[in-house]
């Protein structure tokens, strides 16, 4: 069948086709087996496999973060599952986990992404209101397990939204290093609470940024700190494919970020004009938008389509 | 030689805008004869005829209403030397001092503003009556020096010392800005080309202003130098820094602690209405306020037509000048009244006399226990009004433990009118029952402190730190409110407090 050759569009309000975007799962960077069978029980309801799949407490603090995130997500619009779970398990660290991180992004769906000078009064009163009971469950979870750094990454986006003082968050920094000195999720979560919009100025975030891809080991594709930090800030970042590239060839095959870094590489490689390698990671990638740069557009479906279109129709 | 040809530029500016009205009235009568000589015309001769009509009126009310103020237009009291001797000594010395004539007449006015102007005749062309007017906020929160400073500034004007071109200059700017509000004045018929000669006039009046501008301006600095000689730099300074911040402490003081009550058909007795400004004013939380006002800079109107300096420059320009006489005491010009709580009572019954029509009198405590009580009532109502739909019964706190203790709370937050936040994100499930729930908290709060206020357990007292007033609450019951509605809000809502709460109180 002959088709017409995709045109070249803009990332942003791309007119990408109804069905295109139709397929495209914005809810998660991509499959993996680790986290899948939890996420589905989750769907389903069912807490006790939920409980049962889930990462123990004591496993790779990424994977145990993104874990729970997955299915925290899923708690945002339903909770009967996970109160169900609650009551049944109140001993259970990752149950406790799981609520403080949605809690947090309760809080954010009433604040929304947008900006601060757009959010109304009545979305500010929530967003503190619903932010402002997390600790209450992150206390509770590390409690139960002392070592998790989870429920304390949570913390971080307690500090960023509440705003606690650089001193209160510098000694929760400290808890979290000490439990995860090399997870992505946690400078992710730092990255924010620097940056101008938050709690931070451009000096801080900058400056936190230089000082992780100091420390950083090779493979530990803390590199993603970088990117956002260009992203976020518009800032120039001439070799951040090379550096990308090579984090993500010496960072173990079993990398919980691995999948979010081939969707920095995709739209890096896009705005840089390499198609070619731009499309093999979006083919790597799949039908896949929940993951950074794309979540930091208003439409991510849109900008993950669009970039992908640009790509295929510019080789 | 300048000077003249300055005299000359404002005089035929004057002429001008006579020769404009002049002009746009013949013109419109020629046209009349024309369009009646004409057979079969009449019809549009009689609508020509009206817009004429209209435009002469127009022009009377630009030519000859302009410059004067009639005292009904005065809204407030005239009050004579014998009842005030006072006052009239001292505006008579500063009249003196700064060498113009005293008024002939005097008025205390409800607004923050204090005003010399005269009822000039025949154009503007022969002066009249002197009269002043002076805001009785002003009296209530200015020192004796500072209303010096304020009357002197205003005095000033009349004064012959730097501006024998400030009379000209401010007629003819009255008379082309009466002329453009008579032509822009919205009325219930819109006479056909009547927008041309508001635009005939508004070109004309930009023309005006922007020549008399920079004269208009010197003579605001020259009458606050002649404040400097009189009260001190300082003090002026203080003064005119003051002003903005009254003007917003008085609006302040009217629509949260008069309006509320009147909107309920009450009303403090008559000699508080205006003057428990006093006692605002001297609350340490509203003091600290005012002096925060007076020292940010107020943001300036970009407004064209404003005669004044930028208030910047008019403060630098006293700040140059060399010390001058200043007197520092912490009393207020009120003081200088005779009678002062029975003249201000006066004041407010004259300006307020609409409003009060009708009002029943309460203190103020009680007052405060009025409205807060009908705040409480309106932030419930909501609530209530889900709740009777729920359950089919009377709203009252009884259903709504009933109504959760059959596990309705969802129901009850679906039932919620929902917030603009909710309906603009479209959200659905536990977000918009988070949404709902932060409209929920205030609502709940309202309805448990009406019915203790109401039964006798909670009373608001009246505040002049907080125009909600104070709600006097044992400290226990208040606590076990706010847990209550904490629980019942919360991300995993727990209602037993509440219920128990409801079945604890005396219904």
């Amino acid at each position: 069948m002959k088709r017409t050759k995709q045109p070249a569009f803009g990332i942003v309000g791309a007119p990408v086709h109804a069905a295109v975007r139709e397929r495209l799962r914005t809810d998660r960077p991509g499959p993996d087996p680790r986290l899948d069978p939890a996420g589905d029980a989750a769907r389903r309801g069912d807490w006790p496999t939920v409980a049962a799949t889930m990462p123990p407490v004591t496993a790779d603090p990424d994977l145990h973060h993104r874990a729970v995130a997955e299915v925290a997500e899923l708690a945002v619009e339903d909770d009967r599952w996970l109160n169900a779970w609650l009551d049944a398990a109140p001993e259970d660290a990752n149950a406790w986990s799981v609520h403080a991180q949605a809690i947090m992004r309760l809080a954010w769906r009433l604040r929304t992404a947008a900006p601060g000078t757009e959010v109304l009064p009545e979305q500010w009163v929530g967003f503190r209101r619903v932010l402002g009971q997390a600790p209450a469950a992150c206390a509770r979870a590390t409690a139960l397990a002392p070592g998790l750094a989870t429920p304390w990454i949570v913390l971080m986006s307690c500090a960023q939204g509440l705003g606690w003082d650089h001193e209160r968050f510098r000694a929760l920094w400290a808890e979290v290093t000490a439990r995860a000195p090399d997870s992505v999720a946690a400078h992710r979560r730092a990255l924010y609470y620097w940056l101008p919009r938050w709690q931070g100025s451009a000096e801080l975030a900058g400056g936190f940024v230089m000082e992780t891809l100091d420390r950083a080991r090779p493979g530990s594709l803390l590199t993603a700190v970088r990117f956002e930090h260009a992203f976020l800030e518009g800032v120039a970042d001439p070799g951040a494919i090379e550096a990308a590239r090579a984090d993500l060839a010496a960072a173990p095959a079993d990398h919980p970020y691995r999948v979010h870094h081939r969707h920095w590489l995709a739209y890096l490689l896009t705005r840089a004009r390499r198609y070619d390698e731009a499309l093999a990671e979006f083919h790597a990638i799949g039908g896949y938008a929940g993951a950074p740069p794309w979540e930091l557009f208003a439409d991510p479906a849109g900008a993950f389509a669009g970039t992908r279109a640009e790509a295929t129709g510019r080789r | 030689m300048r000077r003249y040809a300055y005299v000359a530029q404002i005089v035929s500016l004057l002429i001008g805008f006579y020769l404009i009205c002049t002009a746009l009235v013949a013109g419109l009568i020629a046209l009349d004869a024309f369009v009646f000589s004409i057979d079969g015309a009449e019809r549009a001769g009689v609508a020509l005829l009206a817009v004429t009509l209209a435009a002469v009126f127009v022009v009377i009310r630009g030519v000859f209403v302009s410059t004067r103020l009639r005292h009904r237009h005065v809204v407030g009291i005239r009050v004579t030397e014998a009842e005030q001797p006072a006052l009239w000594a001292r505006i008579r010395q500063l009249a003196a001092q700064v060498g113009t004539r005293a008024p002939r007449r005097l008025y205390l006015v409800p607004d923050v503003n204090a005003a010399v102007w005269e009822d000039t005749r025949l154009l503007g062309l022969i002066p009249g009556r002197r009269q002043m007017m002076i805001g009785v906020p002003l009296l209530m929160a200015l020192t004796p020096a500072q209303l010096d400073a304020i009357l002197a500034h205003e005095l000033g004007h009349y004064g012959n010392r730097d501006t024998r071109l400030g009379g000209l200059v401010g007629r003819t700017r009255q008379s082309v800005l009466a002329a453009v509000r008579a032509a822009g004045r919205r009325r219930r018929f819109d006479l056909p080309g009547g927008g041309l000669f508001f635009a005939i006039f508004r070109w004309y009046a930009t023309v005006v202003l922007k020549t008399t501008q920079e004269a208009s301006r010197a003579q605001e600095l020259a009458a606050d130098r002649v404040a400097a000689q009189i009260a001190g730099p300082a003090t002026t300074i203080a003064a005119l820094g003051a002003l903005h911040g009254i003007d917003r402490a008085f609006d302040f003081y009217l629509a949260r602690y008069l309006m509320p009550g009147f909107e309920l058909g009450l009303m403090p007795p008559p000699p508080e209405l205006f003057g428990s400004f006093s006692a605002m004013l001297a609350d340490p939380v509203r003091r600290g306020q005012l002096d925060e006002l007076a020292r940010e800079p107020d943001e300036e109107t970009a407004d064209p037509f404003d005669s004044h300096p930028p208030m910047a420059q008019r403060i630098a320009a006293l700040r140059a000048l060399p010390p001058g006489p200043e007197q520092t005491t912490d009393s207020r010009a009120v003081a200088i009244l005779v009678h002062p709580t029975e003249v201000i009572a006066q004041v407010a019954l004259r300006s307020l006399q609409k409003e009060l029509a009708g009002k029943q009198v309460l203190a103020w405590d009680a007052l405060a226990q009025a409205v807060g009580l009908h705040r409480a009532d309106e932030r419930a109502r909501p609530l209530q009004e889900a709740v009777a739909r729920l359950s089919g019964r009377p709203a009252d706190l009884p259903a709504l433990r009933d109504a959760l203790g059959a596990g309705r709370y969802h129901q009850i937050l679906d039932a919620l009118p929902r917030n603009e936040a909710s309906r603009l994100t479209n959200a659905t499930g536990r977000v918009a029952r988070e949404h709902a729930k932060t409209e929920l908290a205030p609502m709940l709060s309202g309805w448990l402190v009406g019915h203790l206020v109401r039964t006798g357990r909670a009373r608001w007292v009246h505040s002049w730190g907080d125009f909600e007033g104070e709600l006097r609450l044992a400290p226990e019951l208040k606590a076990a409110v706010d847990a209550a509605i904490e629980d019942l809000v919360a991300v995993r809502p727990d209602d037993r407090r509440l219920r128990s709460l409801i079945s604890g109180v005396p219904a």
